[in-house]
This record gives structure tokens, sequence and C-alpha cells, in this order.
């Protein structure tokens, strides 16, 4: 049945659907979503935006990028310094990037997201693989509800405990849904979660990467299938850390079961060191910290203390060095 | 570099960790009272007394007493100074209860500090405050882009000191803390135990604690019991948004939340935001300043109990749960609303940037524009108008509104005699002039881009658009000038070359703009250095009828952030040497190479990437004879000392008897360059000849300050990059002969650097491909492959020959 409603739905999206409603596009001028791929894709030439069947030339004069913002070919805008928001002028829709360059040149990230509601609750769809579509399931990016963490685009939504198959124009424009027939189970990353911080979300996919959700403390019903992490964020206050499927296997979630699934504690860290004759060469990339389920932590920001490193001779126990890694 | 982070133990809580074991940083203090120290009961009820002055480090023994504060943009801000056995700075530090750190420190204070070395081994830190001063025994690193950005806002109110770190909570969780706000001060006081009752007009509640994060117990709506944290980095108090909204309350509009008999409902609204904490009750929320400002509390060493007095009046404050109200409906009828109802409420700023912003969404009329950027720039400090307006202009741009720019432009200029920055306001007329040269108003432009140049003389964009105004208006002679000053800077270098070279037609100078004609007019504006003697061979010398190859790495971008140190050095220390040696004794060749941590360098190309394969050098380092080197890269002020080095290392090489002799001829007609090398007396098992095209001079204004190039490589003549091998035929010579059309090399060279950009390293400035005939040296060298060394090598240029009427010149 779920195979079924996908070929439907990759066919014909806005057809033969339930409830329907506009999405319109809101640029984040400080950006504070949470991709689940945040990869900055590299400008050089122009941006093609299918979706919007536009494309707007790019440039660079000197060292600040030029925009052609409305797609008429010549360059309306100028970004100096290292980073900006670019807002694109489409025939019908807006459409905004944000830019960087860090001394290798100019790239582009999602600025912006559609947003609309699916049964009075709010969704906002990002257009993470910059191609101006908002319907590449399981590459674009999705929040449902009001945190910052989005999933993959997902065909099927959890709206208040309530699953819901949704369609997207391909512009992103509008969203049609109705309910959700297909068996379902249950995820809970929350309730045996072993930390002192915050589960800020967990971003799962399910096999055929047409579902994605992303689960907070709170279990989520979710369609049954088997399931694998992406990534996921702990917050503690402002520090935050984020974390990786490492070793962890497929969470398979059958029909009115629970897949429960313990994060956290205790967490081993793996360390690999170089000798050299009088010296011990340890790097922080050579240094990974792995959870109960085998999910890795990696990206702690913004900063805290290092580990210190004792080395002792094993003979003897006598301790040789101690030693932090030192700032940059 | 990664950097690894304490947090990981206070978040996930480790245990069973293997070998390397993350230890906390511990306090040495606090310990028992030292002389002098402390100023009265932690508990006692609040000072009425004014702030008084501090001098930092009077007691050198008391290990704890008060801190002053102060509550600057929003963070809690405590001055001091920091040292270790190397040095001690002034500087600031922010208290910031909710992360669970000992104390960060920013990189740019632990370097001149030298808290750790290379070993990875750490000193101590002592934090030197007024009445008293701790010792830690290590950092921890912070959000550097925080401390920097708030230094940058707010340096007048800090006393211009920088806030270079941050003191966490647990750098106070072995002390008693009194947070007395009202008064200026934090207290932190030695373990005591007081069990007396609290005093009459004194709310004692229960505190909790996670991670050494502070914590209320409070009650909800309904009964429900949760717990809030204190904290010191935001002035908002807020709430759990979606608890909150679960709660009927998605507005942060609370009727109640008591703590203790309490209502802190009554005197504060609640901001709806995401809680990244967990507590046993329920993290409801957050304390903020704006509220800790209201109250004296007093948490025991033990974390069992504060004490709290109040120490004003209850007062809701509608302006807020309004603006809050807003927020969550983010409705641009609600922000403005807000803005007229409230002139003096402490969201002014945000309410006006979140109804711009909603603005700039809604493509709404002008009118609604300057209204919103008006009601923006009367919340700007007058101190930072310029700068903020700045910053403005630059989103306003960006999002393609070029009239609304030049309004907030306006806003700014009417601030930037007052601004901190006083830079400000002439980036500012910088701005205003290229949008209006943009609009064609010549003579506005004209006006606001003389504006900026009188206070940014040296900036290549300002001079850049300067020149296009007065090119434009036909003045060419101004023109020109302005674009040479913009050539030597590299966001406008590229530019210029374009426009000197289209304004030098205008004026009717016929002649193509060449390295030759430009260098006069940068002369005295760049960097240069030249021998003050001239080579002289010994006799030795001499008898060993060598030419030495002097092998350039670089990258035209390798720049210190700050200083004039990087290529610069190296480049001028290679002019010193080309101008000490004839090049009959020294041929040189310049090799651009790519870089991941720099910015495209177009000069970048094949046989450059090839050449440093060979050796696996970096782009900064000259290598003499393919076996020795001395440095490529310096301070502008090293030119000397690395030419005199280079110099010695040449000379050595000179001392070396060749064997191999090597003859090149060749000409350039038109584009189309031709000729022959003969190569003999190769003894070597496995030497290669490399012919390498290059130009003495390329014009190319990176940000290394390096704006003429010499002797840059620009393809290889050979049939691979790597050379030919050699192969004597039966006269013992070996003769390679070549023809080459420079339009296709040029070519060759832009899909080159077209295919890195493709790579994503960067953007690349095509028109740094462009070869000019009269600049075109061709050197020849014979490398055994086994040693690296080059036996010989030959420089010479090109006879350049008249393709219309087959005259030639030299």
């Amino acid at each position: 049945m779920k195979r079924l409603l996908f070929a439907v739905a990759v066919l014909s999206p806005v057809v033969a659907w339930g409830d329907s409603s506009p999405l319109k596009f809101k640029t984040y001028r400080d950006w504070d979503l949470e991709l689940p791929e945040a990869e900055a894709k590299p400008l050089s030439g122009p941006i093609v935006l299918e979706g919007m069947k536009m494309a707007f030339n790019t440039g660079v004069e000197g060292t600040a990028l030029q925009v052609d913002k409305d797609g008429d070919g010549n360059f309306d805008v100028k970004v100096t310094g290292e980073s900006g928001l670019v807002t694109l002028q489409g025939e019908t829709q807006r459409y905004a990037l944000r830019v960087a360059n860090q001394g290798t040149g100019w790239h582009a990230m999602p600025g912006g997201a559609m947003v609309g509601k699916v049964r009075g609750q709010q969704v906002r769809l990002i257009d993470q693989n910059l191609n101006g579509r908002f319907d590449d399931y399981g590459v674009d990016a999705m929040i449902v509800g009001r945190g910052k963490h989005a999933s993959f685009l997902s065909r099927v939504i959890n709206v208040r405990g309530d699953l819901v198959s949704i369609a997207v124009a391909p512009d992103g424009t509008s969203v049609t849904w109705e309910p959700y027939q297909g068996e379902r189970g249950t995820l809970d990353f929350g309730t045996s979660f072993a930390s002192k911080g915050k589960l800020l979300g967990a971003v799962v996919v399910e096999s055929s990467k047409q579902l994605s959700y992303t689960l907070t403390s709170r279990a989520m019903t979710v369609p049954a299938g088997n399931y694998q992490l992406h990534q996921g964020r702990i917050g503690l206050g402002r520090n935050v850390v984020s974390f990786g499927p490492g070793k962890m296997g497929m969470l398979a979630v059958t029909a009115g079961e629970t897949m429960a699934v313990t994060l956290g504690e205790p967490v081993t860290i793996d360390f690999k060191y170089v000798r050299q004759p009088g010296r011990v060469i340890m790097a922080p990339q050579l240094v990974s910290y792995v959870g109960k389920a085998g999910e890795v932590y990696d990206q702690w920001t913004p900063f805290g203390g290092s580990p210190q490193f004792e080395v002792k001779d094993m003979e003897s126990g006598k301790q040789l060095a101690i030693a932090v890694f030192g700032g940059c | 570099m990664v950097k690894l982070r304490l947090i990981l133990l206070a978040i996930l809580s480790m245990t069973g960790v293997v070998v390397a074991q993350v230890q906390p940083a511990q306090l040495l203090g606090p310990g028992a009272a030292g002389p002098g120290a402390p100023p009265g009961d932690p508990f006692a009820p609040p000072s009425q007394e004014p702030t008084e002055p501090f001098e930092v480090g009077g007691d050198t023994t008391a290990t704890h007493g008060r801190i002053p504060v102060n509550v600057v943009g929003g963070r809690l801000v405590a001055h001091c100074e920091i040292s270790t056995i190397h040095r001690r700075i002034p500087a600031n530090l922010f208290i910031d209860l909710e992360s669970p750190s000992v104390f960060q420190l920013h990189n740019n204070a632990a370097g001149p500090l030298k808290v750790e070395n290379e070993a990875g081994e750490t000193i101590p830190i002592t934090v030197h405050f007024p009445e008293f001063q701790v010792v830690l025994p290590r950092r921890e690193e912070g959000p550097e882009d925080v401390f920097a950005e708030f230094t940058r806002l707010y340096s007048r109110e800090i006393g211009e000191d920088a806030v270079v770190g941050a003191l966490g909570a647990q750098f106070f969780k072995d002390y008693a803390l009194v947070l007395d706000l009202p008064a200026g001060y934090v207290h932190v006081e030695p373990p005591t135990v007081d069990e007396s009752p609290p005093e009459e007009g004194t709310l004692r509640v229960p505190v909790s604690t996670t991670d050494d994060i502070i914590w209320l117990p409070v009650t909800l709506p309904g009964d429900e019991k949760a717990a809030m944290a204190l904290g010191t980095v935001e002035e908002d108090s807020m709430v759990d948004a979606v608890w909150s909204d679960e709660l009927g309350h998605p507005y942060g509009d609370l009727d109640t939340l008591l703590l203790g008999d309490a209502n802190l409902a009554e005197r504060m609204a609640f901001r709806p935001a995401e809680i990244n904490f967990v507590h046993e009750d329920g993290a409801f929320g957050i304390i903020g300043l704006s509220l800790l400002q209201q109250m004296r509390v007093a948490i025991d060493h033990a974390r069992t109990r504060a004490d709290i007095v109040f120490t004003e009046a209850p007062a809701y404050p509608k302006e807020e749960a309004a603006f809050y109200e807003a927020l969550v409906e983010d409705d641009p009828e609600l922000f403005m609303a807000f803005l007229q109802t409230h002139a003096e409420a402490r969201h002014r700023q945000e309410a006006a940037e979140r109804l711009l912003h909603a603005h700039l969404d809604s493509d709404a009329e002008p009118e609604l524009m300057e209204q919103a950027i008006a009601w923006l720039s009367e919340t700007w400090r007058k101190d930072i108008r310029a700068t903020r307006a700045l910053d403005l202009m630059k989103e306003l741009s960006e999002a393609g509104y070029a009239d609304a720019a030049l309004d907030a432009g306006k806003h700014g200029v009417e601030g930037g005699r007052e601004d901190r920055y006083p830079n400000a306001v002439h980036q500012i007329h910088a701005r205003m002039g290229e949008i209006l040269l943009g609009k064609e108003d010549l003579k506005q432009a004209w006006r606001h881009l003389l504006s900026a140049a009188f206070g940014l003389p040296e900036d290549g964009m300002i001079n850049l658009h300067l020149g296009q105004c007065y090119e434009k208006q036909g003045r060419y002679q101004r023109a020109m000038s302005r674009y040479v000053q913009a050539l030597l800077d590299a966001a406008s270098g590229e530019q210029a070359v374009d426009a000197l070279a289209r304004v030098s037609r205008l004026m009717g100078e016929g002649e193509a703009l060449t390295v030759d004609r430009i260098e006069p007019l940068i002369a005295g504006k760049t960097y240069g250095y030249s021998a003050a003697t001239r080579y002289r061979p010994t006799e030795e010398e001499k008898a060993a009828k060598r030419v030495a190859l002097v092998e350039f790495f670089t990258n035209a971008q390798h720049k210190h952030p700050t200083r004039d140190e990087g290529a610069i050095g190296g480049a001028l220390g290679n002019e010193g040497v080309l101008s000490y040696f004839p090049r009959t004794h020294v041929a040189a060749l310049a090799y651009h190479l790519p870089h991941p941590q720099l910015g495209m360098d177009s000069l970048t190309n094949e046989v450059a990437q090839a050449q440093a394969d060979v050796y696996g050098v970096p782009p900064a380092i000259h290598i003499v004879n393919g076996v020795a080197q001395f440095p490529g890269q310096g301070k502008a002020r090293d030119a000397e000392q690395i030419y005199k080095t280079g110099r010695d290392v040449v000379r050595e090489a000179l001392r070396q008897p060749a064997t191999v002799m090597l003859e090149l001829d060749a000409t350039l007609e038109g584009k189309v360059l031709k000729g022959a090398l003969v190569v003999e007396g190769v003894d070597a098992l496995d030497a290669r000849v490399h012919l390498v095209l290059a130009e003495r001079g390329v014009l190319y204004p990176g940000r290394s300050k390096v704006i003429v190039h010499r002797m840059v490589a620009r393809a290889a003549l050979t049939r691979s990059v790597m050379g030919e091998p050699y192969q004597a035929n039966e006269e013992g010579k070996m003769t390679l002969t070549f023809q080459r059309n420079l339009a296709e090399i040029a070519q060759g060279n832009r899909f080159y650097l077209e295919e890195i950009q493709g790579e994503g390293k960067g953007a690349v400035q095509p028109y740094a491909t462009r070869m000019d005939p009269k600049q075109i040296t061709l050197v020849a060298f014979v490398r055994d492959n086994d040693t690296r060394e080059v036996l010989q090598a030959i420089q010479i240029d090109p006879v350049l020959v008249d393709a219309k009427e087959g005259e030639s010149s030299s």
C-alpha cells in the first residue's frame, strides 16, 4: 500500500488528494535552522533553479560576489565581505540564499523556506539541494512544528501524533495531504536517553529514503519500516554536540510496536596516536566518542576543554607526560 | 584545528573511558578568608550603597570577595586582569551561569599568555579581581566570534578592554554565591554553614543543580511543578515554547508562575523559546538578567537553598508581552502596533528589525520600508549608529533594495561623527556612492565617493568607483589616477587592470597597457626591493660556467590576516636576488600554487603544480638548483634578510662546476613562439630537459600585496610538463624544437583554472591568464631525476618579429 501510494504521489503529486494549503517563501535572515545535510554548494556559473524554471548569473568582481537577482542576465547585487544573504526574484516567488566565502570561493546554502500549515500545524520546506524544487523527497528538508531541527522531506509526516501523507508541489507553493493509511509503529529515543543534555533532534531516515523524521525526547509514531539514524544533536544551554550513526544498526519499526533506542552513556573514547622517537603525537581528529547504541559524537560547539592525556610507562606505571590539545 | 570540548563530560556524563580522561579544571580556591577580604555576610540583606570604583589587583592573597559586574548588551560582564608567569593583561569576562564550564579563554588572549605549549603542557592562569584572585589550572576554549562581536559593539561600555572569555557555572560551584545585580556585584564566599532563619522579607526556596547550573523550583498554572535555571546570558526570561503553548499560553503570557509564594508572572513577561536543558522536574525556563536585576539571590555553597530579596515592587511589563505575542505570530501588523505604542520598550530594536525583514519578504511599499528603517535607526546607540547603518546597508543592498539602502545610509551619515568607529561613515559614503553610480547619478555619487576617499584614501573599491565616476564624466586623467590606486588592492585590482586599459584607449594613447607602462605609475605606492650592489663573479665562479636556477613557489593570496607578512617577504627577497644577479648567471621561475587555506591564485597552472610535486614543497619557498633553499615568505621588512640569504645560497650554487651546456633560440611572431633548445654534456642517467614559458612581469594584485609578479611560469614547452628525457644523438647532443601559440597556452591555463573552480576551490580571475608578448621569456634547465639537482639552466627572451613586416626586435 505504501509503495503504491508513493507511485501515485510521484506521478501526480497534487491530484486526488484531500486537503491542500498554500505555502509562502520566508527568508530566514538570522538563520537558526539545523539541516540534515548542511553542505554548502560552490557557486560557479549560474544558479539554476529548476523548480522556478529560472537561472541567475553569478560572477566574481575582485573579491565580491555579483548576482543577477532577477534572472535578466545582468548583475544586480554585490556581496562583499565574507558572507551575505541574497534574495532572488523569480516570476512568482522569491528565493533566498546564504552565501559565504571562507577563502576558497563563494558557496551557497539555503536562506529560506516555504512556510505553510498542514492541519493547522506549521510546516517549513527547505530546498536543501538548491535546485529550486521543494519536492525532492529524501533530499530536501522539512520541519514540522515549532522546532528548528529539520528532517529530510518526508512523504508522511507526524502532525500532533497523527500520520499524514503529503504531496508537495514542485515549486513548493502548495502542499496537499490526506490521512496516512499504512501500518505504523513507534520510535522512541527519549525514554531511556542517558545524558545530561537535551535531545534537540535526531533525524532518522527510512530505507526507501522517502520517509524521515526528527525525534526529540518524546516517542513518535512513524510508518512501519526500517529506519537508520542519520544524525542528531544534543544540547546543554548553548553547548551542542552532534552525533552520527557510527555503528548503530537498522531500527526496525514494526506495526503496533515500539522501537526504543538507548542513546548516550556510557560513552567510550577511542583515540589513535602516532609514536615517534621521544614523542607521542595525538590529534583531536583522531579521537572519537562512541555512545551506548554505537552512535559517534563530534562537532562540539561552541567549545570547551580538551581531554587530558596521560602517558605512562606500561611496566612501572610511571607518568611520563600529561598533555591537552592547545588552541590554534 | 578541531578542538575537543569539555561539554562532552557535562552532556554525556561519561563512564568507562579508556586511557585519556577529561579532567575538569579545578579551582585552586576558595579557601579560608584571606586578609582584607570578604565584605559582609552573603546572606545579609542587600546593600543599598552605590557601587564603588575598584582598582584591580589590590589584595594578592584573598581568594574570595566581590566581583563588580555590569549588564552590558544583554550580558553580565566583569572586568579583571588575567595573568600567567609570562604576562598580565586587562580584560573583561562574561559571567555565564548557564554554561557547564569553568573558564573559557579566547585564543587571542591564550596566545600571549602562553597558557599551553606545543607539547600540550599547561601552566596556571590567575584571574585577578579587585578584592581577590583565583588560580586556574587551565582554560577551555569559548565562542570566540561571540566575544569578538561583543567587544566590537560595546568596547566603550566595557572600558576598551576586550571580552576574552567567560566564567561558567563550574567556576562558582564551590562558593557560596550572591547575585546582587541591583548593587552591581556578584559575591563569591567561602563555604560556610548558616542555619539562621531567613530575615523578614526574604524568600527562602530550595535549589537544585545540574552540571553546576542552578535551578529554582517553580509552580506552573494547574499546580504543576517545574524548575527554572538562573541565567546570565540573556536579558529576557524565557519559558519553553512548546510547554507554554500546551499550558494555553503560546505567547508566554502566564497568569501565575510561582517561586515560593512570589508570583514571577506579576513582574515579568516570558519569552517563548527553545530551552536546551533538562531537569528532573522539567526544565521550564530560564530566569534572565532583567528579572535578576530586580532581586538579590544568595545561594549557599552546598547549593541547597536560595535566599531571595526582591528589590523592586512588581510591575508587569505589558510592552514585553505585546512584543512576545508579535514574535510568536510573526505578524508585521503586530510589530508595527508595538513600535507605534511602546516608544521606550526594550525590544524596539528587535521589533523594528523583524518588521523590516517582514517588509523585505513581502516587497512592501517604500514608505513602509522607510518607516521601519527610521524606527530601527532610532534604536541604535549614537556611538554605533553609523556602524549599524553600514551593516543594514549591506543587508538591504544584497536583498536588492538600493533605495532602502540609501535611506539607511542617510541615517548612518547623521551619526557618523559620533560613531566609535570613525571609518564607518566613510564606508557608508562609499556604499552610497556606489549605489548612486549604478543609478547614473554621477554628481551625487562623486560627492559621496570623494567623502569616502577622503577618509579611506587607499581603499581599492572606493578608488575604482571614483575612477568610474570620472570616466563617465569624461575626466580620463583623473580616472587614470584613481584606477592606478585601485590597482594596488586585491579587491579592485582585476577591474582596475581592465579600466586602465580602457581609459588608456579612450585617451588615444594606443599602446596596450603593459607592465612596463604601469610600473612607473605605481612606483612608491607598493613594496619594492632592489639589491644595492651588483654581482661580480669570482674566478672560481667564472670557471664553473654555471647558471643557477632559482625556483620560487608562492601564492599571490598568501598574507597574514593583519600584517604585511606572507608571500610579500618572499617576493621582495626574490626581487633582490634577481636584481643582484644578471640572468647570464641566474635563471628564475616563479610557480604559483593553489592552497586549501588561501584564496584562489589565478596564476596557478599545470606546470607550476607539476614542479611543486617534484619537490613536494608548499607555496612559500625558494629552491636553488633543486637542492638548496631559502625562505619564500616573510614580513615585508624581512626582504633584505631573505635576499641576502638567497644571494649566499645562489653564490654557493654558482661555484659548482657545470658540464652541461645549453643553447636556446626563440622567436615570437605574433602569437606564435618557436625555436630550438640544444643540450649537451649530460652525464646523469636519468636526466630530464625542461623548457618553460614564463613572463618577466605579470600584473596581478593579490592579497599578498605583490602587484607585479616576476618570472611567472606559464607553461611547459615540452611535450610533458615533467620535461623530456635526455637522449643524446650521435654528436652527443639533444635538440628540442618547439612551436606553440600563446593564445592556445592562455586558453589551456584558463581551462585548468576552470577545472579547479569546478572543484569548488575558489573563483578564478581569467584575466590573469592573458599574456603580454613583450614580457615573454623562456627558461630551460636540465634536472637529474635521481637527485633532483638542476645541472644547468638558461634564460632568454625570444626575438620579437613583427608579424606584418617580418622585422625583428629584441
